[in-house]
């Protein structure tokens, strides 16, 4: 803002800095979409039982796809770079408290934790639903492969695992707004445009995206992974 | 008096093994028919996602099983069988016109869908209707896991 007026405009910092690369808010903003349509599609009646399993096979795709780019995506996607210690979280929970919470161009480390504890129980609900049936006539792509007793607990475990999804989605919904609304940090803008406006930050600043033929590498991995995984397992990988 | 006392308690507790060994077996014969519809409709199931070839055999056997088990299965929920290892819950007995009306149902259901099916076309129309039952009443009178 205060940029000498001589400079030109090639050579004046841009006002935002890149945050999250497209393949991670793509990978993010789906995820989002796919579980609002699972729950829907659960309370659709009967016939839905079918998109739901799809729903739930692309889900495990986005999580893979999520789990391989943490590992070799963007900066700000990668877990290593945004995992801390339980001190890190703490005397980020202590900054919070006192209102002066310090800024992440990244995930902050409360919200690093947030980030691997929805990839698992989205997981372990994804998983879950695999083995699944409605008892009825509906049977997941893997429930010809388990016996009876499996079957009947993985069905329990999938229900059970709901009102945990629930809950973590709640907090990590209501955290956002705060962040976005209360706060000055607006997350969900930065989730959608990629990008922060130029600040002080606590971790390193700009990210640096992961390449596009990298993420379609790793979707290519993350599809050939899912349906090869229940293919291989004997499994019916086309509901 | 001592010998009487102990007569009678003999009684009673042949008494009350035999209660409890009726109503296991009510809950196990109960089960059983249960088990037999999922045997059925499992790979109906198939069919009607159009996973496996349509067999008209097979549904017709289906619609049989449903017919006949439902009509077994009215008298195998009486008062008091809702203890034990089951999956029946109290509701059952709190709104027996209903449960027993959903069975009756189904049965009526399975009767007319035995006769109106004759091919896939039909198959497809009907026979998810027949079954939706099967989830009306599991969410209603069975135990959430």
């Amino acid at each position: 803002m205060d940029a000498p007026l001589s400079r030109s405009a090639a050579t004046t910092p841009p006002a935002t800095v890149l945050a999250w690369d497209l393949p991670t808010r793509i990978a993010k903003w789906l995820l989002a979409v796919l579980v609002g349509l699972a729950f829907a599609s659960r309370y659709c009646g009967d016939g839905a039982l079918v998109w739901h399993q799809w729903n739930g096979l692309a889900i495990l795709v986005v999580l893979v796809f999520r789990v391989l780019w943490g590992l070799v995506g963007g900066s700000t996607a990668r877990f290593s770079r945004f995992l801390r210690g339980p001190g890190a979280v703490l005397s980020y929970g202590v900054a919070m408290l006192r209102g002066r919470p310090p800024h992440f161009l990244g995930h902050n480390p409360a919200g690093g934790w947030m980030v691997i504890a929805l990839l698992g129980v989205v997981g372990a609900q994804a998983l879950t639903g695999l083995f699944t049936t409605d008892d009825i006539a509906v049977y997941a792509p893997l429930t010809n492969v388990v016996s009876d007793e499996t079957m009947a607990r993985a069905s329990a475990w999938h229900q059970q695992i709901y009102p945990i999804l629930l809950l973590l989605l709640g907090l990590h919904v209501a955290a956002n707004l705060a962040h976005s609304f209360l706060g000055s940090d607006n997350l969900i803008a930065a989730m959608i445009t990629g990008r922060k406006p130029r600040g002080t930050f606590a971790d390193r600043d700009p990210a640096t995206p992961g390449s596009v033929a990298r993420a379609v590498g790793c979707l290519v991995v993350a599809i050939a992974t899912v349906f090869g995984g229940i293919a291989l397992a004997g499994g019916n990988p086309f509901p | 008096m001592r010998l009487r006392l102990a007569v009678f308690a003999a009684f009673a507790s042949a008494l009350a093994a035999t209660a409890v060994m009726a109503q296991s077996d009510v809950i196990a014969q109960r089960e059983a028919l249960m088990k037999e519809f999922g045997r059925a409709t499992r790979p109906v199931g198939g069919m009607l996602r159009g996973g496996t070839p349509f067999d008209l055999a097979a549904v017709q056997s289906a619609l049989d099983v449903y017919a006949r088990n439902a009509k077994a299965l009215v008298p195998l929920f009486p008062e008091g069988s809702g203890g034990g290892e089951t999956e029946a819950l109290p509701s059952i007995w709190q709104k027996k016109a209903e449960f027993d009306g959903l069975f009756d149902k189904f049965a009526a259901d399975a009767t007319a869908a035995r006769a109106a099916i004759t091919d896939e076309a039909s198959f497809k129309a009907i026979f998810p209707g027949v079954i939706r039952t099967c989830g009306t009443c599991h969410d209603s009178f069975r135990k959430k896991s």
